[in-house]
């Protein structure tokens, strides 16, 4: 909070300190009954660094330009509605413009162009917030923006179908954006990044999207802290990144057959520390990840917590829980080149004599049952038979078709409290 | 045929290894919540005991026990009272001890400590696996007369449900692996009352995992409601069959 408040003070200082040289920056009421009854005129009315202050009424009105520094602000929520037009609603094309206190709804559905709500084309400084987007088409769209701040917005749309649907807030080649305090639902991605650098997402909630969550890549630097990703239909992906972090945020209920809590593709030196993967089909999967620290997470009830492919190196898993997970690591390899240490496995079974809170036993989290499974998996209807579980024990005791090396050499006796 | 099963029941109650089934479940059933913080990995404990040692117990002891009574039923062969109506009563003496036995050492814990959907099936699926397995007992018994016989078959039974039948599957499994053979294993599956009953567990405990890839064929068949219940009612057929079938040849066999 403290960070967005004091980027809206900056934001404020560059408006006003502007605004200095063309005298007062005036207040333009909008509405019904008032100088202007409709957005469009008045922004061509206004000069730079004006207030437009809309009256709550609805508008039906869209591709409202904005190519000046303004404050355009809904009075008691007004509804500007698009009537399923294949039109943006507000599209920014200046620096300073903030856009607050709005009902935004039925943008249409267009396969030519990505039309939204508020689409910012090129500008710094902006703000959106306090918004409700409603059955829009694309929600937030920004394109070249910079120091940008999108919060406390409200997306929903209600599409069916994955072709037909477009993302709730789309950022693509973008620096220094601030996105917190929104929810996103209903869209084909939550929020997807695309060339987005040094930006932070933060305390957002994003659920009920048909693909993903997340869905972000070639942005770098970049913080995720306190969002909630639950029931999308793939979970949450992170792609061709670097140094990402993701902290406390919960990924939970994604289930289907290509459905990740997170999925990091070619990603490294990012970390990944303390957040919570519950009840998703795959918790983690990794796919030439590098050098990522993994620490302090809960895994639970998760059909695979962590699958670890082959081609990533250097990747520290450690104080993490695995509570009740079907299979705790799966990998592909028969080697290991990442470290696992210090965590609690729940389907752990040694003791610890010396009493230092270690079991004195190494543990080895990947079971023959999920490697058979990856090879046939019809064979996942055999879980806890116990054949399964006489050839599990045995193939634990002598491991031959596991990776021996993958070992936790300190596997905690109880889990850490997160 | 009530006052039959009645004595039955009664004379089984005194039975000191009813006792020490009840003991044995209660233990294992109570001392698994106060020991295990965790009620998931409990419930995965009382699952093996509820698929392994309930049938084996069950089966062997009612085995026994009939063998053991074969003076009795004699006796009151002599009776004016109809064939199947001993054997009946029979079959309900047996079953009432064992299901409060499990409700009680198992069942009990897991409502008061775990009160969930997991929980109900684990309960609906032991108490169905005791009668199953009563029933196929109450066959093997009529049906083979020499006791040390009957006491292997019996055996055998249990290792085919609980251990081969798995490995047969897992084979099958490999030498089709490039075929479609989701359905096929379904089918399969719905031979083995062991695993009919696990698969219905399983489908709740670890429903996330059984999202990957073909779980998604089973589970929409076992998932869904209209899937728990053919699973249930080929239970039912597990033990209607073989309960029929021993009372067929109870009523003509030459005692």
């Amino acid at each position: 909070m403290i960070v967005v408040s004091k980027k809206i003070a900056a934001a404020l200082i560059i408006v006003l300190g502007c605004a200095l040289p063309c005298a007062f920056a005036k207040i333009l009421p909008v509405g019904p009954g008032e100088r202007f009854a409709e957005i469009t005129p008045a922004v061509a009315a206004a000069h730079a660094f004006d207030t437009l202050l809309v009256k709550k009424a609805t508008y039906r009105e869209h591709t409202i330009i904005i190519n000046k520094p303004l404050w355009v602000m809904g009075e008691g929520m007004p509804v500007i509605d698009a009537r399923n037009k294949e039109a943006d609603i507000f599209i920014i094309m200046s620096d300073s413009v903030f856009i607050e206190g709005f009902v935004l709804s039925n943008v249409g559905v267009s396969y030519l162009n990505e039309y939204a709500a508020v689409k910012v084309r090129k500008g710094r400084n902006g703000v959106v917030r306090n918004n409700t987007i409603k059955d829009c088409y694309f929600g937030i769209y920004l394109e070249y923006a910079r120091d940008y701040i999108i919060s406390n917005n409200d997306i929903v749309a209600h599409t069916k179908d994955e072709s037909s649907a477009g993302n709730a807030i789309h950022v693509w080649k973008a620096n220094n954006i601030e996105i917190a305090y929104n929810s996103a639902t209903g869209h084909r991605d939550g929020i997807y990044f695309e060339f987005v650098d040094d930006s932070k997402i933060h305390h957002n909630v994003s659920f009920n999207n048909l693909r993903y969550g997340l869905h972000f890549m070639f942005s770098n630097r970049d913080g995720y802290f306190f969002n909630e990703f639950t029931d999308n239909g793939a979970g949450v992906a992170v792609m061709f990144s670097k140094q990402i972090r993701m902290e406390e945020n919960l990924f939970a209920n994604n289930w289907g057959t290509a459905s990740y809590g997170l999925l990091l593709k070619e990603i490294s030196d990012g970390e990944i520390h303390k957040n919570r993967f519950i009840q998703n089909t795959i918790g983690i999967l990794a796919e030439g990840a590098n050098r990522l620290s993994i620490q302090r997470n809960q895994f639970t009830q998760n059909g695979t917590a962590l699958d670890m492919k082959g081609n990533c190196l250097d990747n520290k898993v450690t104080h993490n829980n695995f509570l009740a997970n079907t299979f705790e690591v799966v990998t592909n390899s028969k080697y290991n080149n990442n470290e696992y240490n210090s965590n609690y496995w729940s389907l752990y079974s040694g003791y610890d004599l010396d009493r230092d809170g270690f079991g004195d036993l190494p543990y080895r989290p990947v079971n023959l049952f999920a490697k058979i499974t990856n090879e046939i998996p019809s064979a996942s209807i055999m879980l806890h038979s116990f054949f399964v579980n006489i050839l599990e024990l045995s193939e634990r005791i002598f491991p031959e078709i596991i990776p021996e090396e993958l070992v936790d050499k300190k596997p905690r006796m109880r889990p850490y409290i997160l | 045929m009530w006052k039959l099963s009645y004595y039955i029941l009664g004379d089984l109650i005194k039975n000191r290894i009813i006792l020490g089934y009840l003991l044995f479940l209660s233990v294992v059933g109570w001392g698994v919540f106060f020991l295990e913080s965790q009620p998931e990995k409990a419930l995965l404990v009382l699952m093996q005991v509820a698929l392994m040692a309930v049938p084996l117990i069950v089966m062997v002891f009612a085995t026994i026990y009939y063998y053991n009574s074969r003076e009795f039923i004699l006796l009151i062969l002599t009776q004016p009272i109809a064939r199947s109506a001993v054997i009946k009563s029979f079959f309900a003496g047996l079953s009432c001890a064992f299901i409060l036995s499990f409700l009680i050492g198992i069942g009990l814990p897991l409502v008061l400590f775990y009160p969930s959907m997991e929980s109900f099936y684990l309960i609906i699926s032991g108490l169905m696996l005791s009668l199953v397995f009563i029933a196929i007992a109450l066959y093997v018994s009529i049906k083979v007369q020499d006791k040390a016989r009957g006491m292997g078959v019996v055996l055998l039974l249990w290792v085919f449900f609980a251990f081969l039948y798995d490995g047969f599957l897992i084979f099958f499994m490999y030498q089709f692996s490039d075929y479609p053979i989701e359905e096929g294993v379904l089918v399969l599956t719905l031979f083995n009352p062991i695993d009919i009953a696990r698969i219905t567990i399983i489908m709740k405990t670890e429903a996330s995992a059984m999202m990957g890839l073909s779980g998604a064929v089973f589970r929409e068949f076992f998932g869904s409601s209209k899937g728990v219940l053919v699973s249930l009612t080929i239970l039912v057929i597990w033990w209607v069959l073989p309960f029929v079938l021993a009372g067929k040849i109870f009523s003509k066999k030459d005692m």
